[in-house]
């Protein structure tokens, strides 16, 4: 199992971090940290590659109730924008 | 509470959950998706009347430049190999529309999705004004498939992609074939009856619209919903509210450009696509029929992305102090000249940030006003050609007239002005820094 962590930014940081907090599917499975108005840290443990993970967690919560209405980008701790 | 943090508030607890809705609503995502999707091909259409005008015609400012019709005597001759482009692309719009609203409703109501856009498509011509007979040829007039048929194409679509999806989940319609016959052939058994009763339904509904109004669904429709909505759209007024609300919401962390994106289309896009048909007739952006369109937020406001942060990338570059700035500056400037601005967006931020969100959007307002004035006093064109969004910057309003040079010049007194409103923020961030003793890199804490 890898364990990665992400960072997400959105002006509504509140439905991320809701929706990450303890969020869990077939392929992964995640719990937050906020670290400050626009970020959350998601840590992701799964069986996925980097990129395919930050992918999957991007596309469900672009699926979600409030993701599909929310700008918000995310990307692996340490990468550029 | 200060006001930021009441309208923090107001933001999450009211416009979320409205731009949620908005954005999950499944007709209105049927719409937005339905033009998201027919985007390529009306860009193609345009680009290649803008390929046909600027490159092919005598007088094209690329065959100008590059003396082509010296070096290839012939070339006009081409032209008339690619006018047929547009046939195929916006002059036909309406038929796509049909067929992706009604597909789009299926797929959000889990129902077959290819069939019910033909259905859509099959009903769209049923209530279509009839073929006229000249010297013992049938003719359908083109009138309705292109921009003027729109609004019947949104209707129809909607009102398809709805009744075909309850109807083919009804199991008292639906005709089950045995397992062996071929997939294809019990698929299309299985909503025959659905499709029957939809067809014959808007038949009779057609004969009895038009026993009331001869004139017909379509004229209908475009004369009592279609061209009130675009003479509300080509208006400056709706033009700099929408852009003004997109911007408001971008700020907040809610996605501007698409929550609005269902109205904007609905408002603008018949404008848009008249302006492309006449630069296709006409070969000149000159006299193009509509000089408000929303094609004027991408060809002045819009440089870097959304609140037109290339000016604030420059205003950074002159007067930020803070490292914080100048690094996220540098970092940005590649993306941000086509477009993208996440970096400074998320990076700076501008979102939620008190001093750069009045900025971020009054610069866009000033600059659509800005293009407006140039285009209503006649110094360039209306921006009559279809761009790619991530063009960078004043070439938006280049290649949008068409290749006019003043076009260019109006594009970059834009980005001198968001540079020049830009950087009293910028300042003030950099006193704001100081007062905090902030902004050594650590852009988390950065106001």
């Amino acid at each position: 199992m890898n364990e990665y962590t992400f960072e997400f930014y959105c002006g509504q940081i509140r439905f991320v971090k809701e929706f990450f907090a303890e969020y869990e599917d077939n392929y992964v499975s995640t719990t937050v940290e906020q670290t400050s108005r626009i970020k959350v840290l998601v840590i992701v443990k799964t069986l996925l590659s980097t990129q395919e993970a930050l992918k999957h967690l991007e596309d469900v919560f672009k699926q979600s109730k409030f993701g599909c209405a929310l700008h918000f980008t995310a990307k692996a701790v340490g990468d550029p924008f | 509470m200060g006001f930021m943090a009441n309208f923090e508030k107001f933001a999450e607890k009211a416009l979320v959950p409205v731009a949620s809705k908005l954005n999950s609503q499944r007709h209105i995502v049927a719409i937005r998706d339905a033009f998201i999707l027919s985007f390529p091909i009306t860009l193609a259409g345009s680009l290649i009347v803008l390929l046909n005008f600027a490159v092919l015609a005598p007088d094209g400012f690329i065959a100008k430049i590059l003396f082509l019709h010296k070096l290839f005597p012939g070339l006009a001759d081409l032209q008339s190999v690619f006018s047929p482009v547009l046939n195929g692309s916006t002059n036909i719009l309406s038929m796509f529309i049909v067929f992706l609203v009604a597909r789009n409703m299926a797929i959000s109501l889990k129902s077959d999705e290819l069939l019910s856009g033909l259905t859509a498509l099959s009903t769209f011509f049923i209530i279509y004004p009839p073929y006229t007979a000249v010297e013992g040829t049938s003719f359908l007039t083109t009138q309705w498939v292109g921009a003027q048929g729109l609004f019947v194409a949104i209707i129809v679509g909607l009102l398809v992609g709805e009744f075909f999806s309850v109807l083919s989940k009804s199991k008292k319609l639906q005709i089950n074939m045995p397992a062996s016959v071929p997939p294809a052939v019990a698929r299309s058994f299985k909503v025959l009856i659905p499709i029957i009763i939809i067809t014959v339904a808007f038949a009779i509904g057609n004969a009895i619209i038009n026993t009331f109004y001869p004139k017909g669904l379509h004229e209908f429709i475009y004369a009592v919903i279609q061209t009130p909505l675009k003479h509300l759209g080509t208006n400056i007024f709706s033009l700099v509210i929408l852009a003004i609300v997109s911007n408001l919401l971008w700020v907040f962390g809610i996605h501007g450009p698409n929550t609005i994106a269902a109205i904007r289309e609905a408002m603008f896009a018949e404008a848009g696509l008249e302006n492309l048909n006449y630069v296709a007739e006409h070969g000149s952006a000159w006299g193009a029929p509509y000089p408000v369109t929303w094609a004027i937020n991408d060809a002045f406001a819009n440089y870097g992305g959304s609140g037109m942060t290339l000016g604030l990338l420059i205003a950074i570059f002159i007067v930020a102090k803070r490292k914080d700035y100048r690094d996220i500056g540098k970092l940005s400037i590649a993306p941000g000249l086509f477009n993208i601005n996440e970096p400074v967006i998320f990076g700076l931020p501008v979102v939620l940030n008190p001093i750069l969100i009045l900025p971020f959007i009054l610069v866009p307002a000033i600059n659509i006003i800005i293009g407006y004035a140039a285009i209503v006093t006649g110094l360039i064109p209306p921006i009559a050609y279809s761009v790619p969004w991530t063009t960078p910057g004043p070439l938006i309003a280049f290649l949008g007239t068409g290749g006019n040079w003043l076009a260019l010049v109006v594009g970059f007194v834009c980005l001198a002005v968001s540079t020049l409103i830009y950087i009293p923020f910028v300042m003030a961030a950099n006193k704001a820094a100081a007062d905090n003793n902030i902004g050594s890199g650590d852009s988390e804490k950065s106001a």
